[in-house]
């Protein structure tokens, strides 16, 4: 600690801080630096030199961002020479900055217009002409008006540091320098609406929210993200009712968390509110009667729902109806929706609607994961990441490995497409989908494999498949690269998640964690994962926690064995599921189909007989588990949900009442999270937990296909897929195309643009029509084609697939 | 028998000889009062009815006869139709003595003063009824305070016109006039100018005008005892209210200032100019001067609390007059001046 | 002191207050009367009279406004309304900007706020409505108002400067 005095009051600071840091540490009550350029998470560029003071023995003013703190510095942030300085710096930087703070969105939030009220000259002594640049077009996220710029590099340095990216530059000298991305095109970051907060100007907009709303009418209320399982904090900005408009939420921006997302937030879930208005939002409850759509009142709909569902229990007991929630749906609202079910009867509850392999679900635990991992990933050395495109699936998440890399840590990747996350890797596996359980297990033989203790406890097929395995140099790497580091980190993502043999990845994974002293931590792709095991949305789990000895169909059954009746809670199955297509002859042939969603789409409205309209997440209230443990409780931030939606966990009350089910006379949010909170103290501890029965090794021969069906970052849940900037960005990928590797290509005998039939490996499968687009980085016997389409519905997204030319 | 006739006949010509014009008179002076109190607060008042607003009286006129006559359902309907007359029938009644010239009078009793004094005071009934009768907070307000100020400054009014009766030593109003002939200086006024200013204060009082006006006091309780009435009951209580403000104006007139005789009356060179004037021409120019003077008081002065009011009467006129009435006993005694000689 | 309460004393025995309070009243009885016959006269006004509202437009025919809000801001009686987007040519315009004539008390905080002086106060008082919902001033009627007293509001500027 060095002692030093800022304007006379006597601080002190770590040493190598610099004069900045310390005076905010020191908070401003000591003192205030203006600053343009500085951010605390960024480099120190030192360009707009705003924050000049004045040091005691120097000779001229000194930035007090870059220069550090020295024993006994006596800096006078208020004196006359810093003022002056400061003030002419100021007018310096509004030589060319144009007086439209009337038309400019920035305007009441704007640092520039901040600072000038404290700095500026009322008049300017500059009479030469202004300079104007012309604005660049740089997405349908980011609107930019760069004569606005004062050319602080924000926005540069955060695409080079934290986005990985290096998408904009400074181009041109003096005068004529301006922030460009040189060859006009989208901003590909899934970060870089961070640019439009970090601007201290308003050159970077957000471009969905131009001109809509000014920053005074806005009414902030802190939500949490609901697109990642990173649970990112978020202020939802509200505009309040007026007589030409109801309350409306206008964008989102982050919310400091230190632990979680630091300053920063995804595009997914920064512009994912643009989806809230889309027209497919039900607005009323609507019921279906003799074939027709209308819409009515929650009293009608409820009693409809009400006797549609008591009349299948009826007819065909409670056998006949299964339940599906969404993942991203509040822990509030999985525990509500279990125990209206249950209390009726019905066994089949799930949530796992992307998983393929259960096989493990009776050795999971309860809870996921307690390792509040996420701030200390920048300090871990070595990761092996599984079966996922982390930069789509865990935007911020990547970027705190990003920096670890910057750092020197080393990343191994088994997937099957290279995908390119903007971060150096050192290992690559890139193998078909069967191919990384094989990779897996070559790295445990590499790690183990001699051990034959260790082999004869491991369940049969593994120990197997362990012993087949002949790693190559690549998985020695790897392998060897894990055992020497101390605490290496095995993500497993949301395509290990979805893989056919998910089982045997996570059995692998934990050994090889056990092995090599290494956390393991699942990346799923949802929002409240864990919270929906925890409130135990499973066939195969009480709320207390006490496993059922005959547990109900898990989703995948549940659509596979075509029941009478449906009840789903915040989902499009036919998007979502990891079976769109077994999903909609199942729904379409159930008697009887309740949805609760806040949106609809044309197979809903097929296979549907009540559609009861909820808020979104953003409208919300409730909590969401995020992937390392941490609840994380939300107000409802507007007034009302949209229209007539209502709050998910009061529809479901509200059911749970129609039916007439005793115990849920739930007045508040609040009275629900404590009764959850007060279940979930018990554990399974004492159980007895049977032995996993592992489905057989597949018999893989040189025509077998497999598919990477990974979910696009854009097309992930109901909300972002309604987003239209964020669709923009999506159409712009083409990804409605079968990419395969030239291997696989020219033993399949096709071209580029060709178009081939891809169906799933199932005699009744429907084939859809794909054109062909050779893509390197895809593995050998793997074809891409992305889930969550439209119009292309395939089951399993790593199973194997049928093509025919 | 058709002598008989013909007497009542002629009475009844003569009643509507005074009554007609009064009603004119009273009719006129409400437009005069606009007019005067609108210029003493710099405006212009009525100017759109006709000429100068000289059809203003004539529209108001025909605007309440046209009016609904409203009785509230819970008025006593008797007397609430009733106390009108009450109040109208005295305030005309009174003319009956005036005399408007030497012999021009319709009765001319000994006993006019006392006459008068009965007269007036039963107006005060009708005011009671009305505000009784009307079964409403305000109007009954508004009748206590009439009655309560009419009683208290009735007795300061008779001492006044005591000190008249002994200074000119009759009860008949043409006799008084008389005693004062023989020039501005023979008038009452100047030995009795203290009960002069008991007696108008008290006149103003008693027809319950500005400053003097509780008994209706707008911004308190409306419009006092008539709140409730509409139409042509209403149009009576304004008669009566203006039909008596003209009366003490001409009894001042006839008891301090001369009456129908020429002020010029004894003066050398100006007696004579204004010798074939008649009387009554005098009589009306004094008696507007009065009712000028009303409207004055009232464009200037605010209104008197009820307290205040009470308090005048008790403890400064009736004192006053009191004493002036023994000096002017004193006065007779001695015969001092030329008044009492 | 006694002097003065002898003083208060003769003033109150010889009714001066009362005679002076005549005075005043005798004598601006005896002044001209200030009226003006309104319907046939009008009462001179400023300049700077705040009367209806307008919204102007540029020489070119463009209208002023430009959706800043300030004047919603700054307006005290919340009168305006305004919701502003992205015109077709990328401009930043209001596509609804309504003054509630029954709120507005023509205060003129508006046109001090509006930087491009586009909400203006004509000195137009004699208006009315003869329908409910007339009272809401639409864009439209604004920028209407705006054009048939733009000269109006010139020629009040250029009194005002004089």
């Amino acid at each position: 600690m060095i002692k030093f005095e800022i304007d006379g009051k006597k601080i002190q600071a770590k040493s190598g801080s610099t004069i900045i840091e310390a005076a905010d540490a020191a908070g401003v009550d000591v003192s205030h630096i203006p600053r343009f350029c500085y951010h605390s998470k960024l480099s120190i560029a030192a360009s707009c030199r705003m924050c000049l003071v004045e040091v005691e023995n120097g000779r001229k003013p000194l930035p007090a961002c870059a220069t550090t703190v020295t024993a006994g510095m006596k800096i006078y942030t208020k004196s006359h020479q810093a003022m002056q300085a400061q003030k002419e710096v100021m007018s310096f930087l509004l030589i060319n900055h144009p007086l439209d703070c009337p038309i400019c969105d920035q305007g009441g939030e704007c640092e520039l217009q901040d600072l000038s009220m404290g700095y500026g000259r009322t008049s300017t002594s500059f009479i030469e002409g202004k300079r104007s640049i012309k604005d660049k077009d740089i997405g349908p996220l980011i609107a930019t008006e760069m004569t606005r710029c004062i050319h602080c590099t924000r926005c540069v340095r955060f695409c080079s540091e934290i986005a990985g990216l290096r998408e904009l530059g400074i181009l041109g000298r003096g005068e004529h320098s301006e922030i460009s991305t040189y060859v006009e095109h989208s901003m590909q970051s899934e970060l870089a609406g961070n640019i439009i907060d970090l601007c201290p100007v308003g050159a970077l907009t957000s471009k969905p929210f131009r001109f809509k709303a000014r920053a005074w009418e806005l009414r902030a209320r802190a939500g949490i993200a609901g697109h990642d399982c990173l649970g990112s904090n978020i202020n939802i900005h509200i505009k309040r009712e007026s007589d030409s408009q109801p309350e409306r939420i206008m964008r989102v921006v982050s919310r400091t968390n230190e632990k979680l997302n630091e300053t920063w937030l995804s595009d997914r879930d920064r512009f994912s509110y643009t989806g809230l208005y889309h027209a497919d939002r039900l607005a009323r409850p609507m019921i279906k009667q003799i074939g027709k759509w209308q819409e009515t009142d929650w009293e009608t709909a409820l009693t409809v729902a009400t006797q549609k569902l008591q009349n299948v229990i009826a007819q065909n007991g409670a056998q006949a109806v299964g339940g599906l929630i969404s993942p991203n749906s509040t822990v509030e609202e999985c525990y509500l929706f279990q125990a209206w079910l249950r209390s009726l009867g019905v066994p089949h509850i799930d949530h796992r609607i992307r998983q393929s392999d259960f096989d493990h679900q009776i050795q999971s635990p309860l809870v996921w994961s307690t390792c509040k991992c996420v701030q200390s990933l920048e300090e871990t050395t070595s990761f092996l990441l599984i079966g996922s495109f982390i930069r789509e699936e865990q935007p911020l998440i990547t970027s705190r490995i990003r920096k670890a890399t910057q750092g020197g840590a080393r990343v191994h990747v088994i997937n099957p497409v290279d995908f390119d996350f903007h971060l150096t890797l050192t290992n690559r596996c890139i193998v078909s989908p069967w191919g990384m359980v094989c990779s897996l297990a070559a790295i445990a033989q590499v790690l183990f494999g001699n051990d034959k203790k260790k082999l004869n406890i491991m369940p049969k097929p593994i120990a197997e498949l362990i012993r087949q395995q002949k790693p190559n140099t690549v998985e020695h790497d790897i392998a060897r690269d894990l055992q020497q580091d101390k605490a290496p980190l095995i993500l497993l993502g949301a395509l290990a998640q979805a893989h056919p043999y998910f089982s045997y990845l996570r059995v692998l994974s934990e050994t090889i964690a056990i092995e090599i002293g290494a956390k393991t931590l699942h990346l799923t792709d949802s929002a409240n994962e864990a919270g929906a095991w925890l409130a135990t949305a499973l066939p195969h789990r009480r709320i207390d926690g006490v496993s059922i000895k005959e547990p109900g169909y898990n989703a995948k059954a549940m659509l596979a064995k075509t029941l009478k009746s449906y009840c789903l809670f915040g989902l499009e199955p036919t998007y979502d599921s990891a079976y769109p297509e077994l999903a909609r002859t199942a729904l379409q042939q159930a008697e009887c189909v309740i949805v609760c969603s806040a949106f609809k789409n044309k197979a809903m409205l097929e296979y549907a007989d009540v559609l009861l309209p909820i808020a979104t997440h953003l409208e919300n209230e409730g909590s969401f588990v995020n992937i390392e443990g941490t609840r994380q409780s939300f107000q409802r931030s507007v007034n009302k949900p949209f229209a007539e939606a209502r709050c998910g966990w009061k529809v479901l009350r509200v059911l749970a009442n129609f039916m007439g089910r005793p115990g849920f006379d739930y007045q508040t949010v609040l009275e629900l999270s404590s009764e959850l909170s007060r279940n979930l103290e018990n554990d399974l501890q004492s159980e007895h937990i049977p032995p996993v029965d592992f489905k057989p090794l597949p018999t893989v021969s040189d025509n077998t296909v497999w598919r990477c069906g990974y979910w696009p970052i854009y097309r992930n849940d109901s909300l972002v897929r309604r987003a239209e900037p964020l669709q923009v960005l999506t159409v712009e990928q083409d990804l409605a195309k079968l990419r395969l590797g030239a291997a696989l290509a020219t033993h399949l005998k096709v071209n580029n643009g060709d178009r081939v039939s891809v169906s799933s490996d199932h005699p009744d499968a429907k084939p859809v029509t794909l054109q062909v687009l050779i893509d390197q980085r895809i593995a050998d016997a793997t074809v891409c084609l992305p889930s969550g389409l439209p119009d292309i519905a395939i089951n399993g997204p790593l199973s194997v697939v049928r093509i025919t030319t | 028998m058709l002598e008989a006739w013909l007497t009542l006949i002629w009475i009844v010509i003569k009643i509507l000889l005074i009554i007609l014009p009064l009603m004119g008179a009273v009719a006129y002076l409400t437009l005069a009062e606009r007019k005067i109190i609108g210029r003493m607060q710099a405006r212009m008042g009525p100017n759109r009815a006709g000429l100068f607003g000289v059809l203003q009286p004539l529209a108001d006129g025909l605007k309440l006869l046209c009016k609904e006559i409203i009785l509230p359902s819970s008025a006593n309907r008797f007397l609430f139709i009733v106390s009108p007359i009450l109040v109208l029938a005295p305030a005309l009644a009174v003319w009956a003595v005036i005399p408007f010239s030497e012999g021009l009078v319709l009765a001319n009793i000994n006993a006019g003063v006392l006459y008068l004094l009965a007269m007036t005071s039963l107006g005060v009934y009708g005011i009671l009824i009305a505000g009784w009768s009307s079964n409403s907070k305000y109007a009954f307000y508004g009748s206590m305070r009439a009655a309560a100020q009419v009683i208290s400054y009735e007795i300061s009014m008779g001492f006044a016109l005591a000190g008249v009766l002994l200074a000119s030593g009759s009860m008949n109003l043409s006799q008084i006039v008389l005693r004062q002939a023989g020039g501005v200086w023979h008038w009452f006024v100047i030995p009795l100018f203290p009960l002069f200013f008991v007696y108008w204060v008290s006149a103003i009082a008693e027809t319950n005008r500005a400053p003097f006006d509780v008994a209706e006091g707008e911004s308190e309780i409306v419009a006092g005892f008539h709140v409730e009435y509409s139409g042509m009951g209403f149009a009576i209580f304004f008669l009566a209210e203006y039909a008596n403000m003209i009366f003490v104006s001409t009894l001042a007139v006839l008891l301090f200032f001369g009456g129908w005789l020429s002020p010029f009356e004894g003066i050398p060179i100006l007696g004579k100019w204004f010798a074939w004037m008649p009387g009554i021409i005098w009589l009306l120019a004094k008696i507007s001067l009065f009712l000028f003077l009303y409207l004055w008081l009232r464009a200037t002065f605010p209104r008197y609390r009820y307290d205040q009011i009470m308090r005048l009467g008790w403890k400064i006129l009736i004192p006053l007059s009191l004493l002036w009435v023994i000096v002017v006993a004193l006065f007779v005694y001695y015969h001092v001046g030329i008044w009492f000689a | 002191m006694s002097l003065s309460f002898a003083k208060r004393q003769i003033n109150s025995l010889l009714l001066l207050e009362l005679f002076r309070g005549l005075s005043i009243t005798g004598r601006v009885f005896l002044t001209r009367a200030i009226t003006i016959r309104y319907p046939e006269e009008d009462t001179p006004i400023s300049p700077r009279f705040r009367g209806m509202l307008a919204l102007r437009r540029y020489a070119n025919g463009e209208e002023r406004c430009i959706g800043c809000r300030l004047c919603e801001a700054a307006c005290p009686a919340l009168a305006i309304t305004i919701e502003a987007d992205v015109r077709s040519d990328g401009s930043r315009r209001t596509t609804i900007y309504d003054i509630d004539a029954f709120k507005c008390m023509h205060c003129g905080f508006c046109e001090e706020a509006c930087p491009v002086d586009a909400i203006v106060l004509t000195s137009e008082m004699h208006y009315h409505m003869e329908a409910r919902g007339e009272n809401i001033f639409t864009k439209d009627k604004l920028l209407a108002i705006g054009d048939l007293y733009e000269e109006k509001i010139a020629q009040d500027r250029e009194k005002d400067n004089a």
